[in-house]
């Protein structure tokens, strides 16, 4: 399956004149067509996920949902087309989708050689390690010569290689091309430990036959900040996407909620608010946006807060504490510039 | 050319001419030109849609430093050699896994052959089974249920079934002695090859002469001798390297992944049941009063089979069952879906590292033809052989 798909998406690049081709600001293209793509995950719950009813949820999804209501006034107008780890890019680069929100990591190579333009990061994490308990292991030093499962084509498999290669240490690397086979592998003992972000090793964890029997290690061997990914070239539709992040983050520092934002924009008199919620001045429609637009985003999925609380946090089954996604004023790294 | 002689007498300049306006011609060539340009405009439209997309293109990124592992290899490979190592790495893979699945798989597919038209009706029954199982169930879901079948069926490292000392058979691969040569093994190697050597001039003088060679026990027993005379001589000079459980998993010795084995049993079986039907249909091709003939001659059945029926039969088998062959090289690239390091297990992961996705397709559909245009140029000789001996 991911190998046709790279072959259609080769075959695109071949025949097709490809959205990149298209010298427009993709943030008008997008108004025209009246519908946002966005390329997500389909099977993790919590993060991006197609439930039995049709539904899309998650913690990615609803980022392309935000982005729908900031744009086009409705975050029913995106179409979500779900990608694998290989096709992700060849998938953004031809323009078979707008946004990609996929547990992408940032990083410097792919922001400078690929063409590509990072927002946020909106979810920070690291790589770390689950172990089988009765391996006895109780750090990552102690690792030497073990069997660990990776996703095939991800950074961590990167990272892995790199971190072992710089501790001169070794591994037998046991590749998984997806998640489900990679923790199955894990669980009937092909390898000693399991390669990912924490907050997806605890959810495994969380669904294992004995939770007990295995332990997330502490020590992370590389930062992971996840970043929804456009490509380069729509600098309006890019700065849409920014501060739409940070306007989520904005509204959790003002106390504006899914639940008061109407209630707010009619009674409050604090000149901040009013000009975030777009009831004076034009701070929307001078990006090519309604005014209104913060308003339809947090009715959309929330605040920061209540958007991470309800796909991956205290809301969700989940339960991922917060962590660096707090506030910079609760102790987090999330932090957003003044919206003067 | 179908003009005849006289065709040889017009002016060379007036031929040419005769030539352009025959309709074959200008048909041909329109349709080169379009072949042409449609070939030419589709590497245009992707060249300027990369660069306008990514400014990233071109093979130069082969020679750079691929920062991953592969786990298994017939070369030392670790994350820091080039990309290009790295693919070289995984054509060893496939080619490993394609050329023991072709031997296994005509195994196989001539026991199953030779089961179905077996008089006894218990076993004609169990082998068609067999073929009809195998053949209508997707080679991917044999493969993903051998793989799951070895991970959860053998034991875990640490409860290691041992049937002899020195081997070791856990869900992380079977562990086996591997011999290691000492520094005087050389003598070894160089009497193996005097007594090849010595085998193949004696055949040939033997062809020469038109006497029967035999090549067991004769010629094996020539071949092999000085070998062994030299390795007593010498001392044994191979040790054995025993693999050994330390920390996380066995080191030394030789070890084979299960992922390996999921592959090679996966194709194998599969690949199987096609050969039965083909080498059955070779079988059944040749003419019943060969048989008979053979039987009045007073051979015994099996006789029969190897002598007259087979190699006739071979005539038939060969050319649908090298395409069978090719199928299963093309095949092995369902590795992917199992994690064994295969070429495209290669390709994919360059292509998360590098987004040169273009250059990762084009490299393994390269790859793909020339092996199979290599499996089709051996399998065309073998079959201009024995079609020689038709007269």
């Amino acid at each position: 399956m991911i190998r046709s798909s790279i072959f259609a998406v080769t075959v695109a690049l071949c025949f097709g004149t490809g959205g990149a081709a298209n010298a427009a600001d993709l943030l008008d293209e997008i108004k025209d067509r009246g519908e946002l793509v966005c390329g997500t995950l389909n099977y993790i719950a919590g993060v991006g996920f197609l439930d039995d009813k049709g539904e899309w949820s998650g913690f990615d999804v609803d980022f392309c949902k935000a982005a729908g209501a900031a744009i086009l006034g409705d975050p029913k107008k995106v179409r979500f087309v779900a990608t694998t780890g290989a096709q992700k890019f060849p998938a953004l680069q031809s323009g078979e989708i707008d946004i990609l929100s996929r547990s992408v990591t940032e990083t410097i190579s792919r922001d400078t050689t690929l063409g590509f333009s990072f927002i946020g990061p909106n979810h920070m994490t690291g790589q770390g390690f689950m172990v089988h308990k009765d391996t006895g292991v109780t750090d990552v030093k102690q690792l030497d010569g073990a069997s660990v499962c990776v996703l095939a084509g991800t950074t961590t498999e990167r990272y892995l290689a790199d971190w072992f290669k710089a501790n001169g240490m070794s591994f037998q690397p046991v590749a998984a091309e997806n998640s489900d086979q990679m923790y199955s592998m894990y669980f009937d003992k092909r390898c000693d430990a399991v390669t990912m972000e924490p907050p997806y090793l605890a959810i495994r964890r969380a669904r294992a036959a004995s939770p007990d029997d295995h332990v997330i290690l502490e020590t992370l061997i590389a930062k992971s900040f996840e970043a929804p990914v456009i490509r380069e070239g729509s600098p309006k539709f890019f700065k849409v996407l920014q501060w739409m992040h940070y306007g989520m983050i904005t509204a959790e520092e003002l106390g504006i909620t899914q639940a008061n934002v109407d209630e707010v924009a009619k009674t409050s008199t604090n000149p901040v608010v009013l000009r975030f919620l777009g009831v004076e001045g034009t701070i929307g429609s001078d990006m090519g946006v309604p005014n209104d637009w913060m308003v339809k985003v947090i009715k959309a999925v929330g605040n920061y807060g209540e958007f991470y609380n309800n796909t991956l946090g205290k809301n969700s089954h989940l339960q991922v504490p917060r962590g660096m996604n707090a506030l910079w004023r609760d102790g987090g790294a999330m932090v957003a510039p003044g919206w003067q | 050319m179908r003009s005849g002689p006289a065709f040889q007498d017009v002016p060379g300049r007036v031929r040419l001419a005769r030539f352009v306006t025959r309709r074959e011609f200008q048909s041909q060539a329109l349709f080169i030109v379009i072949a042409v340009l449609l070939v030419w405009g589709a590497i245009q439209v992707a060249a300027d849609n990369l660069a306008e997309s990514s400014g990233k293109s071109g093979f130069a990124f082969l020679w750079q430093k691929a920062s991953f592992e592969l786990g298994e290899s017939l070369i030392p490979y670790s994350a820091g050699d080039t990309y290009f190592k790295a693919f070289v790495v995984g054509v060893l893979n496939t080619l490993k896994v394609a050329a023991l699945g072709i031997v296994l798989s005509t195994f196989i597919g001539l026991i199953i052959a030779l089961g179905q038209l077996s008089k006894s009706v218990v076993i004609a029954r169990l082998c068609r089974g067999y073929v009809e199982v195998v053949r209508n169930v997707p080679l991917l879901l044999q493969l993903l249920f051998w793989h799951t079948f070895l991970l959860r069926g053998l034991p875990t490292v640490r409860q290691a079934l041992s049937p002899v000392d020195g081997v070791y058979l856990t869900n992380r691969g079977l562990y086996l002695l591997s011999p290691v040569a000492e520094p005087s093994f050389w003598i070894v190697m160089l009497a193996l090859a005097g007594g090849i050597a010595l085998a193949v001039g004696l055949w040939f003088w033997h062809r020469k002469t038109n006497a029967a060679f035999r090549l067991w026990p004769w010629g094996l027993t020539i071949a092999v001798l000085p070998a062994l005379l030299a390795a007593y001589v010498a001392g044994a000079p191979i040790t054995w390297e025993i693999p050994r459980l330390t920390g996380f998993n066995f080191t030394g010795g030789m070890t084979i992944s299960p992922e390996f084995t999921a592959m090679l049993l996966g194709l194998s079986i599969y690949t199987g049941a096609f050969n039965a039907e083909i080498i059955r249909a070779g079988i059944l091709g040749v003419s019943k009063g060969q048989v008979e003939a053979g039987l009045s001659l007073g051979l015994h059945p099996g006789q029969v089979m190897r002598k007259i029926v087979l190699p006739q039969a071979l005539r038939i088998i060969i050319p649908p069952i090298s395409n069978s062959y090719l199928n299963l090289t093309k095949e092995s690239s369902l590795g992917v879906a199992i994690g064994y390091p295969e070429v495209v297990r290669v390709a994919n992961i360059t292509l998360a590292e590098t987004s040169q996705s273009l250059e990762c397709v084009s490299i393994i559909m390269l790859i793909y033809l020339i092996l199979s245009l290599i499996t089709s140029l051996i399998l065309n000789v073998m079959n201009a052989q024995t079609s020689r001996e038709e007269r």
